[in-house]
């Protein structure tokens, strides 16, 4: 044990002198640096969104009741009203950004139909947005590997091809120790990096990482084993520099570029969605139909759904606000199929996109990292549901006063629900998640040792 | 080593023609062609299938949305104003070769009185997170990946010569070190000429799949792919220059493949990231919380008193001569509903105009970070030659308020001249009326506005090429 320790810090010294391995690993940490603080800036522009909400919120109510000082017909200052609701970043999210900067953060409600209110698009740069995100997931995911691969696929192939191979495995006292040795220093090299660029990230803002943060950080190193594995398959199978070169450069361009490209059209082509147009289109039919029907009818529907309201009087005049909101329930009502297709389709894609992930391990774990850090597909839909949810408080609370044609005073506008944020739902992943990388990863090891066993032939 | 290289004073066409079978001979030439053409026509089809499922609904909706705007009942224009219109996203013409920025941008805008919704279902937030990894597209494939091609086809060019000593020999012999070097430029270039012809296949294709209204769009076609070629020329000069100055051809191979990654996958990110960070723009909230508090200031339509609005009932009592707006020929509360609409408007276009000179500054700074990542000025160029970039979108939102703005006015305008002031909201007007309105019409930007401002990428572009081109002329290649 000794021998093999003191062989790995000869061949830590020897890696670290060498000027391509410190290019490399001093390039991943200033990615991952500048990855870091561009995150940092994105999250910091969405807290300060959120922080602001409140004020907003006193600026428009303050608004309205300059409008209405002696207060106003429950209908009327629920139609003004726009009450907000976000979704705050997990701690995570700085390592993970995931769709965090192309779904709103943010998003203010009235009382009207509620589909038409949530798939708004931000005001994000498309330019900028189309480019990627640049976070330490896709630091670890896609450049990581690059870095690992360039450092370890040579391990053999280069001592080979000079012919002093024989001589460094018998100083060495067997091949097995001599590539062990190597590749463990080179992937300790690189998951040190990475795990430094994690810690500047926890120590930037000061959090305190929790087991939330560990499993993030094993997922991480996870991920690089896998890559440590193909390293070594390569460098085991890999006969000469050109070849070991070749054929890690293609993992790596199959797996962390065109793969994962080529796997979102698929499912993108696979799984359209067309329920966004519909709901939108059939939504604004529904809602304006209602003026043109008689009442009752729209009433019946609203009964439907509400049936506490069964009792109320029937509209007399022109208009009623009761009215006005039935048939805004009515637009929702006639695209709720439509909304939970939209919603199993998203799924369904989100699904598709994680089975396909065995093609392409950068895949798989850009997903488990985004799911751990809750800016994933999931995630998001979890916070519309919360919206629809709140949508629901906000009729518990507006639906008497307005069947009571009640006048708020200005007064009674501060007990208007608030809607109370949940933390995103940041879930570990299951086993099975895991297999797409636990698999190749086993593989590649397999491989890597079955070539080295084989009598001779690696020295040669 | 290739025994049929010429020895002695060599033409460039002689070198071409051996550089060109020694690459193309390899065994791996076979297998990067193939698949360099598989990814390219599965990018095609699939990402022309989609655009035309995508395409194809839109035009569906856009019936229906008529259809249902022309069977309104009679109705109060106002009701109307509310009841709006939608204004779909025109399909840019390239936008099967080069989707651009269309993945990111809504295609659906609500329009209705009073308020300016922004563009609804950006296919961005109806995916998985690994979206975010990258997507696949024609364009992607010859921006990005060709030049991985020229790459590892290039990349033994000279370092093979140099490095076995038969460099050394020709340029003894009498070849010129320029000879040798065009005609090894040559020879790549014959070797990647099946690619780029599928290139130009993939982007027929795109031209063919363009939206009917105005015919193929060739001279589009023709500016992407001269920015395309260009591009991969950057590369082929690049490849020599690093092949002849690696010394072998596994360190220009390293050398060049770190290059671009850095060059085609770090830093389009790092530079998206650094001009989302130099120019921040406003959240939703602070835009909207903005602009209504501006528009409330700007007078308040309710308020008898309000300076904006009495000065409006003044003069518009004193042009019709009576004394009260009941005695008015007509209505009223259409004028004040139409001034209103004229504030918030001009408000509006104001903010907007702000944010999307921001948007537009981040997009320059994209543009000029071109000459460090000169994928990022093909990227522009191509995206803007196929109507997909920022610039279409913003034209479109644009078009899509001025058409709002009319729209509403006009029905202003009816309820104006048709609705008594009296019992205003009891009436309706026939709906005959409903059918002069216009369809919503966005073009996507003529391709010499598309262009505007592109000429640093293109300069950025060339400047590369000449910066690699007298690079690979000067190398240490000497008799």
């Amino acid at each position: 044990m000794n021998a093999f320790l003191a062989l790995l810090r000869w061949e830590l010294r020897r890696l670290l002198r060498t000027g391509t391995a410190r290019a490399a690993l001093a390039f991943l940490f200033c990615a991952g640096l500048a990855a870091l603080a561009a995150t940092d800036r994105e999250l910091a522009r969405q807290a300060r969104e959120i922080a602001a909400l409140p004020d907003q919120y006193e600026a428009q109510v303050a608004r309205i009741a300059k409008q209405f000082p002696a207060g106003e017909h429950a209908g009327y200052v629920a139609y003004y009203s726009f009450l907000p609701t976000w979704q705050p970043a997990a701690p995570l999210a700085a390592f993970s950004l995931g769709l965090r900067d192309v779904v709103p953060g943010a998003l203010w409600i009235r009382l009207l139909g509620l589909e038409g209110q949530l798939h708004e698009s931000g005001l994000g740069n498309p330019a900028v947005q189309a480019l990627g995100t640049f976070d330490l997931a896709f630091v670890v995911c896609a450049l990581a590997p690059l870095v690992l691969l360039v450092l370890s696929h040579d391990v053999l192939s280069r001592d080979r091809e000079q012919g002093v191979l024989p001589l460094v495995v018998a100083q060495a006292g067997g091949l097995g120790p001599l590539f062990a040795a190597r590749l463990a220093v080179r992937a300790a090299a690189v998951a040190a990096v990475c795990t430094a660029l994690f810690a500047v990230g926890l120590a930037w803002p000061g959090i305190l990482p929790g087991p939330a943060e560990f499993g993030w950080l094993a997922d991480m190193l996870l991920h690089l084993a896998v890559w440590t594995a193909a390293a070594a398959a390569i460098a085991a199978l890999c006969r000469s520099v050109a070849a070991s070169l070749a054929a890690a450069g293609t993992a790596w361009v199959a797996a962390a570029v065109v793969l994962p490209a080529a796997l979102n059209l698929a499912v993108v082509a696979a799984y359209p969605v067309p329920e966004g147009l519909e709901l939108t289109v059939r939504q604004r039919q529904e809602i304006h139909a209602g003026w043109d029907r008689p009442k009752e009818e729209t009433f019946a529907r609203f009964f439907r759904t509400y049936p506490e309201w069964r009792d109320t009087a029937p509209v007399a005049g022109r208009f009623a606000w009761k009215w006005y909101y039935a048939m805004h329930q009515a637009g929702d009502d006639s695209v709720a199929d439509a909304s939970a297709r939209y919603r199993a389709n998203l799924r369904a894609r989100a699904a598709a996109t994680a089975r396909l992930a065995w093609l392409a391990p950068p895949v798989a774990t850009q997903l488990l990292l985004s799911r751990r850090a809750g800016t994933d597909l999931e995630a998001h839909l979890a916070y519309l549901d919360r919206v629809r949810a709140f949508h629901g408080t906000m009729k518990a609370h507006f639906h008497p006063p307005v069947f009571a044609e009640t006048v708020l005073p200005v007064a009674s506008w501060r007990d208007f629900p608030r809607f109370v944020p949940a933390a995103p739902p940041a879930a570990a992943g299951t086993f099975a998640e895991r297999l797409p990388l636990l698999i190749p990863l086993g593989l590649g090891l397999a491989v890597a040792v079955r070539a080295l066993r084989r009598p001779f032939r690696p020295l040669l | 080593m290739n025994p049929s290289a010429p020895l002695a004073g060599a033409s460039v066409a002689a070198i071409a023609r051996a550089e060109w079978r020694l690459i193309v001979r390899r065994r791996s030439y076979a297998w990067l062609m193939v698949g360099f053409a598989l990814l390219l026509a599965f990018a095609a089809v699939l990402g022309g299938l989609r655009q035309r499922r995508e395409a194809a609904q839109q035009r569906d909706y856009q019936r229906l949305v008529r259809a249902q705007w022309e069977s309104q009942p009679d109705r109060h224009p106002h009701r109307v104003a509310h009841y709006g219109t939608f204004a779909f996203k025109p399909v840019g013409p390239l936008a099967t070769f080069d989707p651009g920025v269309d993945s990111f941008a809504g295609r659906i805008q609500y329009l209705e009185a009073h308020r300016q919704n922004g563009a609804n279902f950006a296919e961005a937030g109806a995916l998985s997170s690994a979206f975010r990894l990258g997507e696949l597209s024609p364009a992607f494939v010859l921006h990005v990946l060709l030049p991985l091609l020229v790459v590892v086809l290039g990349h033994r060019a000279i370092a093979d010569e140099a490095e076995s000593g038969r460099a050394r020999l020709l340029l003894s012999q009498g070849t010129s070190p320029g000879v040798l070097v065009a005609g090894k430029a040559l020879g790549l270039v014959g070797a990647l000429a099946p690619a780029g012809l599928l290139g130009v296949a993939a982007l027929v294709a795109g031209a063919l799949a363009a939206p009917a209204e105005a015919g193929p769009p060739w001279l589009r076609a023709a500016v992407a792919a001269a920015a395309a070629a260009l591009h991969a020329a950057v590369w082929v000069a690049l490849a020599l220059w690093i092949s002849a100055r690696a010394g072998s051809a596994a360190r220009a191979l390293g050398t060049l493949v770190a290059l671009w990654a850095a060059a085609c996958i770090v830093l389009p990110r790092a530079a998206g990231a650094f001009a989302a960070a130099r120019h921040p723009l406003p959240t939703k909230s602070e835009f909207t919380a903005r602009l209504a508090d501006e528009v409330h200031r700007l007078g308040d339509a309710h308020n008898p008193d309000d300076p904006v609005f009495a000065r409006l009932r003044t003069e518009t009592l004193a042009r019709y001569g009576v004394a009260r707006v009941e005695d008015l020929p007509v209505n009223y509360g259409a004028i004040v509903m139409a001034r209103g609409e004229e504030l918030t408007a001009e408000t509006f276009a104001r903010h907007f105009g702000e944010l999307v000179a921001l948007q537009e500054r981040q997009e320059s700074l994209l543009r000029r970070a071109a000459w460090l990542a000169p994928v990022l000025g093909v990227r522009a160029l191509s995206a803007a030659a196929s109507g997909t970039d920022l610039r279409a979108q913003t034209e479109f939102q644009r078009a899509a308020e001025v058409y709002r703005f009319d729209f509403v006015q006009r029905l202003n305008g009816l309820h104006r001249d048709h609705i008594r002031y009296a019992n205003d909201r009891g009436q309706r007007l026939a709906a005959d009326h409903w059918d002069d309105f216009p369809d919503f019409r966005a073009d996507i930007p003529p391709l010499g506005r598309a262009l505007d401002g592109t000429a640093g990428c293109w300069a950025a572009l060339g400047v590369w090429l000449g910066v690699a081109g007298i690079g690979l002329a000067r190398t240490g290649l000497r008799p």
